[in-house]
């Protein structure tokens, strides 16, 4: 099915999702479209179904009716373990907060998921460290933060290691559930500056969820949740 | 599968107190289980390697069990003893090899003094059918000699040449000493591990010639003096027990069927394995409940980590979500679990084992001391080494809860994090 010349790197159609156990579902999305590099703000207060979606974009989740593709491949053909490799292989993810895991360094932090996925592994040429640090270097933090414990790092420096986190191996797809709802004003916008950056370069899709609508100028496009999900509203 | 390995070691040093105190709790449990299986087998072979090469045992009528307590372990008193024409005539049977005549009854501070003769050096045995060896000087030979065991020498600090008073019966009180009547060591012999060790050796003829003028049971005032008896000969009346060595073992029961049933005197005859096979047999009830004791010590050990572990997984729910996020599968999280738990329980099984040879290190000549058990530190047996192995198989079995629980979860939870 990868005929056209440039195929939308993620498009629903028709999606419905109901959780089992409801009786009416919490998603339904005629349409939506995300091309190759496109950084798209997706916009929506809390229960509008944002996290339903990115757990049906990540497969974490399978729709209940219609489909969802990413990179030409429909999710919910593959089964669980397939789908478990799939974003581990395309998809950089980034939280809303307390996003590391305070037991590993930063750089462990960094060159996680290139721990479960081979793909984003051999994406990194030379030395996976090396990689890491240049990383963080892109991305604005200094050689001195790299040895403390990842604690001991403010929430702004914690979101830019998880950013290099997700930017490790060149993901397709980097998704971005609310990364600066912690952050203050002029750091989020140097914050998303220096992401949609390192997305260029790595020549990846972003899919930036947020409810701040401050924020929408810095995107190619934005919508908005609510309007997209038919059901929205009544979570 | 590596990666996951040391993500669940630096995962589980994050949380370093519990995972210590879940390491104790395995270490202790483990102690206990290879300590009371130590003790066990080590009392037992103990036990067994006391008398050895020897087939019948021949006293007054009395128990087996009874008879062997106060013949081989000196513990207890005889209830009946052996005219000394019997001794004869037995140990002038056609069947029997040797024989080996003792007499007890008096002691030497706290140590029992058995009379015999010289054929105990020649032919009593222990443990693997070794003989009693001499660390220094010889046999007795003069009426007033002694050869002593090792304990005796090393704790009353005797050596060749040392005079020693025996008391009369096991009280040794001042006036049941045979105080004028002292004896001069000639020889120590090398240690054994048996009650031999904690024995004061006389000769058959010493006994009867320190009893001269204590018929009564108590001294009456008319005691010779060393002298005069030497010049005596003393012929012993009556002795406590026989051991005997046959010419062919197959005439063991032919032997024992006509002591036992010997009309001039009752007697009775053991076969000393069979004895200490019925003795070890009583014990086996307290065997049995320590190894149950100590069985379920490990169960609580094991049950103590995975309620630890449970609690843990509450509040790692973020924790598995980002790793769920960055690629890990249900698996992964699972094996996590898994890692961890057979981690510690390895750890555990490790530190327990070490800290058990500790402990046998320290302790071994105190509890040598104190209860005769020679606990020798040898390295683990094919037995301990597959309790370990079960520790460590029901520690990964236990491992499943949680990580059955942590796969739920993630599967669940996905990437959500729920707090």
């Amino acid at each position: 099915m990868k005929t056209n010349n440039q195929p939308p790197v993620i498009e629903l159609s028709q999606v419905s999702f109901t959780w089992p156990g409801n009786d009416s579902p919490t998603l339904a999305i005629p349409q939506l479209h995300v091309n190759q590099g496109e950084h798209l703000f997706v916009k929506g207060p809390s229960g509008c179904g944002k996290s339903t979606l990115l757990s049906l974009l990540t497969g974490i989740n399978t729709v209940t009716k219609g489909k969802v593709t990413v990179l030409n491949q429909c999710l919910s053909d593959l089964p669980g373990n397939q789908r478990d490799k799939f974003r581990a292989d395309h998809i950089g993810y980034i939280f809303q907060q307390f996003n590391l895991l305070p037991y590993l360094s930063v750089i462990e932090n960094v060159t996680l998921p290139c721990q479960f996925s081979k793909q984003r592994r051999s994406q990194v040429s030379g030395d996976l460290q090396t990689e890491a640090k240049a990383l963080l270097n892109k991305l604005h933090l200094s050689e001195s933060l790299m040895n403390k414990p990842v604690v001991e790092l403010s929430i702004g420096q914690q979101q830019r290691v998880a950013a290099a986190r997700a930017l490790i191996g060149k993901p397709k797809v980097i998704i971005a559930d609310e990364p600066t709802s912690s952050l203050d004003h002029d750091n989020r916008t140097a914050f998303i500056e220096l992401l949609l950056d390192q997305v260029n370069h790595a020549q990846s899709t972003l899919l930036f969820v947020s409810h701040d609508p401050t924020l929408e100028p810095l995107f190619d496009r934005s919508i908005d949740l609510r309007s997209l999900n038919q059901v929205g509203g009544e979570q | 599968m590596s990666p996951t390995l040391s993500l669940a070691w630096k995962s589980a040093r994050n949380r370093k107190v519990t995972a210590i105190l879940s390491i104790l709790t395995v270490a202790i449990s483990v102690i206990l289980l290879l300590g009371v299986e130590r003790i066990r087998t080590q009392a037992k072979s103990s036990f067994a390697n006391t008398i050895s090469g020897t087939d019948l045992i021949v006293g007054g009528r009395s128990g087996q069990v009874n008879l062997l307590l106060y013949s081989v372990f000196r513990i207890g008193n005889a209830t009946n003893n052996i005219d000394w024409k019997s001794y004869q005539e037995f140990s002038q049977h056609r069947a029997v090899e040797w024989a080996i005549p003792i007499s007890l009854g008096d002691s030497h501070k706290g140590f029992r003094v058995m009379g015999t003769n010289h054929s105990y050096f020649e032919h009593y045995r222990y443990g693997q059918k070794q003989n009693l060896t001499f660390s220094q000087g010889a046999k007795f030979d003069g009426l007033f000699e002694t050869v002593v065991g090792a304990d005796v020498a090393k704790q009353l600090g005797y050596k060749i040449g040392s005079e020693i008073i025996i008391a009369h019966g096991i009280s040794d009180v001042g006036f049941s000493r045979h105080d004028n009547l002292p004896f001069k060591v000639v020889g120590i012999l090398a240690p054994t591990g048996t009650p031999v060790d904690k024995t004061v050796h006389v000769s058959l003829q010493a006994i009867e010639a320190i009893h001269v003028g204590w018929e009564s049971g108590a001294n009456l005032g008319n005691t010779p003096e060393a002298h005069q008896l030497n010049a005596m000969d003393f012929q012993p009346k009556q002795i406590t027990a026989v051991m005997l060595g046959l010419k062919s073992k197959l005439q063991t029961f032919a032997l024992q069927r006509q002591i036992n049933t010997y009309t001039k005197e009752p007697l009775s005859a053991i076969l000393p394995g069979v004895a200490l096979h019925e003795l070890w047999g009583m014990m086996s009830v307290a065997e049995q409940a320590l190894m149950a004791v100590s069985g379920f010590v490990v169960i609580a050990g094991l049950l103590g980590m995975l309620s630890s572990l449970l609690t843990s997984l509450q509040e790692r729910r973020r924790e598995m979500a980002i790793l769920r996020a960055m690629g890990a599968r249900p698996k992964h999280v699972f094996s996590l679990l898994i890692l961890e738990a057979s981690s510690l329980t390895f750890i555990g099984i490790i530190a327990g084992t070490l800290a058990l040879y500790l402990i046998l290190t320290l302790a071994s000549p105190i509890i040598q001391q104190s209860y005769g058990i020679n606990l020798s530190i040898i390295t683990l047996s094919s037995y301990e080494l597959s309790l370990l192995g079960l520790v460590q198989l029901a520690g990964t079995v236990i491992g499943f809860i949680p990580a059955l629980r942590a796969y739920k979860q993630s599967l669940s939870d996905g990437m959500t994090i729920r707090v």
